[in-house]
């Protein structure tokens, strides 16, 4: 799956790289933020009130 | 007679209707979507369980290192100021008082009769303090503020609430599961435990003399109250955040407590 979306980025491999490496830290990025929300939301808010 | 015509096996495909035969997914590309999926899905639990319990403690002992760093120089740097102790008007306590619960007899010792110590509040983010509750293993320094960002660091404590040790109720909050989990065993705590502050203004000792369980929303244990109080929150039951976990303690030890308790 990972090699298939490589191979249909456009341009020479330095590129394809680049544009995996960005597509990679947005995916982390996302991914943190939807723990944090999850992780706030269902276990453990900071147990503040109001 | 009629000619025998020729027919070709060629010539029979061709007048044969064109039967295409649709397929759908095999079984076997459909088993390997769902061994897909159920890997990502897998791995993305994982990584759950490892940033919430693991990553976030880290972050919060990070902090951690760095608040009592400056608590230190926080210490040496503030300025305390003694002002005249008048009584605000401010409604009492709805707490009931164990009758059998023994205080220990106030001591003043910083500040003359009559007069308060009081510092001033920190920017949000930055540390107020350390506080120690011995029966719930708690031994941890405090932000000003309980905003996401704050309670990284474990516990913090809320804004426009008094602070520990000065009259009012100081409110302070902190992670039950996460960041370190500061408050885990607070529902240790009993009736008549004691709580350490320390601060820009001294050491004050609190006498747990409540504990219930409220709705997140219950903006009851907040209010200010006649006297020096020091209320902790944090969620409940362990990994939910449903509830509240509230522990009322009044404050019986400290520089401000004289004179506190005495105006009240």
């Amino acid at each position: 799956m990972i090699r298939n979306l490589y191979d249909s980025l456009p341009g020479p491999a330095t590129v394809r790289v680049l544009q995996m490496l960005v597509a990679v830290a947005i995916i982390a990025v996302l991914v943190l933020l939807l723990y944090e929300w999850l992780g706030s939301t269902l276990f453990d808010s900071g147990g503040t009130v109001g | 007679m009629v000619p025998k015509e020729e027919v070709t096996l060629s010539a029979i495909r061709a007048e044969l209707p064109v039967l295409t035969i649709r397929r759908g997914p095999s079984a076997m590309a459909v088993g390997r979507t769902a061994a897909r999926v159920a890997v990502t899905v897998a791995v993305l639990i994982a990584g759950f369980v490892v940033y919430e319990f693991g990553v976030t403690s880290i972050l919060a002992n990070r902090a951690q290192a760095s608040l009592r760093d400056d608590l230190a120089a926080t210490a040496a740097s503030v300025t305390i100021t003694e002002i005249p102790y008048a009584p605000a008007n401010l409604p009492p306590a709805p707490v009931v008082v164990p009758a059998d619960l023994q205080l220990p007899d106030p001591i003043a010792v910083a500040a003359p009769e009559g007069t308060l110590r009081v510092a001033p509040t920190p920017p949000p983010g930055n540390a107020v303090g350390r506080i120690v509750i011995p029966s719930a293993g708690v031994d941890w320094a405090f932000v000003e503020g309980v905003d996401r960002d704050s309670l990284r660091s474990g516990v913090g404590h809320m804004p426009e609430t008094a602070l520990p040790g000065e009259p009012g109720n100081a409110v302070i909050s902190g992670h039950r599961t996460t960041y370190g989990a500061p408050f885990l065993h607070l529902d240790r705590v009993q009736p008549g435990d004691l709580i350490t502050i320390e601060n820009a203004i001294g050491t004050h000792v609190f006498q747990v003399v409540e504990i219930r369980t409220v709705a997140p929303t219950d903006l009851s244990v907040t209010g200010q109250w006649r006297g020096a109080w020091l209320t902790l929150t944090t969620c409940t039951p362990v990994f939910t955040a449903r509830e509240r976990l509230v522990v009322i303690s009044r404050l019986v030890e400290g520089p401000n407590a004289a004179v506190i308790l005495n105006g009240s």
